[in-house]
């Protein structure tokens, strides 16, 4: 891929590229002289050099989310800090008979529903609630789903594939008076929207560094510590993170996270802001070419537009769109082949899902390279449609989903 | 997948007719004998019309297809309505989905689908001379 016929970056959901500064705060601690020391060696000043650069890291992290430092565990990204939390809440309770049941959703990452698919299997009982058509659960919905038995309340703030927000503020003040933890996968929106962790009250919290500008192969997962959360670890050692999640901790990843978060924080709110101006101008862009649907409504995180384009089939227009770097279908993971479960989930018949794209954008993303990739859908859509049956159906005003069920 | 994984998931061919499609449409009406088949479902991810005029001499004057499918299907429809324009109907009776994988090199993943194109193909032909004087459309 050379530089001239790189395709436009629209996959910041998917991953982002690592902001110039996190990769210059890590540099230090990968060169031989200084800052290789294992943060545990507290015996001498190369292991204090590195704790003392973990620490400084932890802030920065906790900072981010509003949270008390001490409460932050490194995890090697959102999908372990998922199942650390699930596995090692559930099976903690379940160990000491304190309940086993679990509420989550049908659209959350794959990440939660495979934790809590494999507890179902350990003799978990688990309530996947069903969203609503724009893709949003509804606070009431898990107040009737709670059980005397239920031991964790998981839901994601933003999703990752139609970027709706749920609101895990109204949800942590429904359970305060119940003895189930909120777990919050904040992977997509952590350094994109607001989070405060110590005033809404939310016991979990995932995140991942590579979603924000940081390097791959790292995150957090916050674990309450006041009063002390406690669970299950899902792997044993040295007692490194509090036992949490033993093993060493690699200094420079940490250190690129914090560096990220710091970064994020620093320009939320104007950052957040354009990624607001921009998603409009995309979504107004979109809604414009008429043949569109655009996924999810109301509170929507900054940064992700999911489109449906009815009557072309998405391989054919995947391949017009070669310009443009997007994930097709089922976003998030290519391995996964069929339709996406949040679309499905959502109502969307199978065969429109298939011709769904996500348009995700950031910290490089241009007005000029949003108004590109609605030029090259417009294009792809101009020479594609004529060459399907259904296109002149909808023109003739058939509804375009019932034109999806044939 | 990347668009340059993409490209070569297809062969030359195909991308050619995919690029260029040939006959795309739907037949004007008037004049000659006009066939229609469709097949395939949306549902399945192909869903094919091909339309035939034949003139009084027998061969196949015009032809024009709509598809909903993959590039591999687009393109098998375009090269379709290439090969047998202008041909005798006795000639166009023995083409199907074997010319189609053979012509466009196609992958076994997408030869499948081109089934349904020669099943739109056969049903236009049997409504031209199968049918009550065919259909006109």
């Amino acid at each position: 891929m050379s530089a001239e016929t790189a395709p436009i970056y629209l996959d910041y959901a998917a991953t982002t590229p690592l902001a110039p500064e996190v990769l210059e705060a890590m540099l230090p601690w990968m060169r031989h002289q200084v800052g290789f020391g294992n943060p545990s060696s507290s015996g001498h000043a190369y292991g204090r050099e590195a704790a003392a650069a973990v620490e400084h890291a932890r802030r920065q992290v906790a900072a981010l989310i509003a949270a008390d430092a001490d409460g932050v565990v490194f995890t090697s990204g959102a999908t372990e800090a998922d199942n650390l939390a699930i596995l090692g809440a559930v099976r903690f309770a379940m160990a000491r008979g304190r309940g086993r049941h679990v509420v989550s959703s049908r659209t959350e990452h794959s990440a939660v529903l495979g934790a809590c698919e494999r507890l179902r299997r350990e003799g978990a009982e688990i309530t996947l609630l069903q969203p609503d058509r724009s893709g949003r659960i509804h606070v009431e919905q898990v107040g009737e789903a709670l059980r005397d038995d239920t031991v964790l309340v998981s839901i994601m703030h933003a999703n990752n594939e139609t970027g709706v927000l749920q609101d895990v503020a109204a949800l942590a003040r429904l359970l305060r008076p119940h003895p189930a933890v909120l777990h919050v996968d904040a992977a997509q929106s952590a350094g994109r929207c607001p989070i405060r962790v110590r005033d809404w009250g939310i016991d979990l919290l995932s995140i991942s560094a590579h979603k924000l500008y940081g390097p791959k192969g790292i995150g957090a997962l916050w674990v309450r510590p006041r009063p002390r959360l406690r669970l299950e670890p899902l792997q044993y050692g040295g007692g490194q993170e509090r036992g949490y999640r033993p093993g060493t901790l690699p200094v420079h990843q940490i250190v690129g996270l914090g560096e990220a978060c710091r970064l994020a924080l620093q320009d939320l709110t104007r950052e957040s802001a354009r990624l607001h101006t921009l998603r409009a101008r995309l979504r107004g862009g979109l809604e414009a070419l008429g043949s569109v649907r655009i996924h999810g409504d109301g509170d929507m995180a900054p940064h992700i537009v999911s489109a449906s384009f009815p009557c072309v089939h998405g391989e054919a227009l995947s391949l017009e769109l070669g310009g443009l770097a997007l994930s097709a279908g089922s976003a998030c993971s290519s391995a996964r082949p069929g339709p996406s479960h949040v679309l499905r989930a959502m109502g969307l018949p199978d065969s429109l899902a298939s011709s769904t794209f996500r348009f995700s954008i950031g910290r490089w993303t241009s007005a000029e390279q949003v108004d590109e990739a609605v030029a090259a859908v417009a294009n792809a859509l101009e020479r594609l449609q004529p060459l399907s049956p259904l296109a002149a159906r909808w023109r003739d005003g058939e509804p375009l989903d019932a034109l999806h069920e044939y | 997948m990347s668009n340059e994984q993409a490209e070569r998931s297809f062969s030359p061919a195909v991308l050619a007719h995919f690029r260029r499609p040939l006959h795309a449409g739907v037949l004007p009406g008037g004049g000659g004998l006009v066939g229609t088949g469709r097949a395939g479902t949306v549902k399945s991810g192909v869903m094919v019309q091909v339309q035939l005029r034949v003139g009084a001499d027998g061969h196949i004057d015009d032809v024009a297809w709509l598809a909903y499918g993959c590039p591999a299907t687009l393109a098998a429809c375009s090269w379709t309505a290439e090969r047998i324009c202008g041909k005798p109907l006795q000639e166009v009776l023995a083409v199907g989905a074997s010319d189609m994988v053979h012509a466009l090199e196609l992958a076994p993943v997408h030869r499948g689908r081109v089934l349904v194109v020669e099943d739109a193909l056969r049903a236009a032909l049997d409504a031209v001379v199968d049918g009550p004087n065919g259909k006109t459309e």
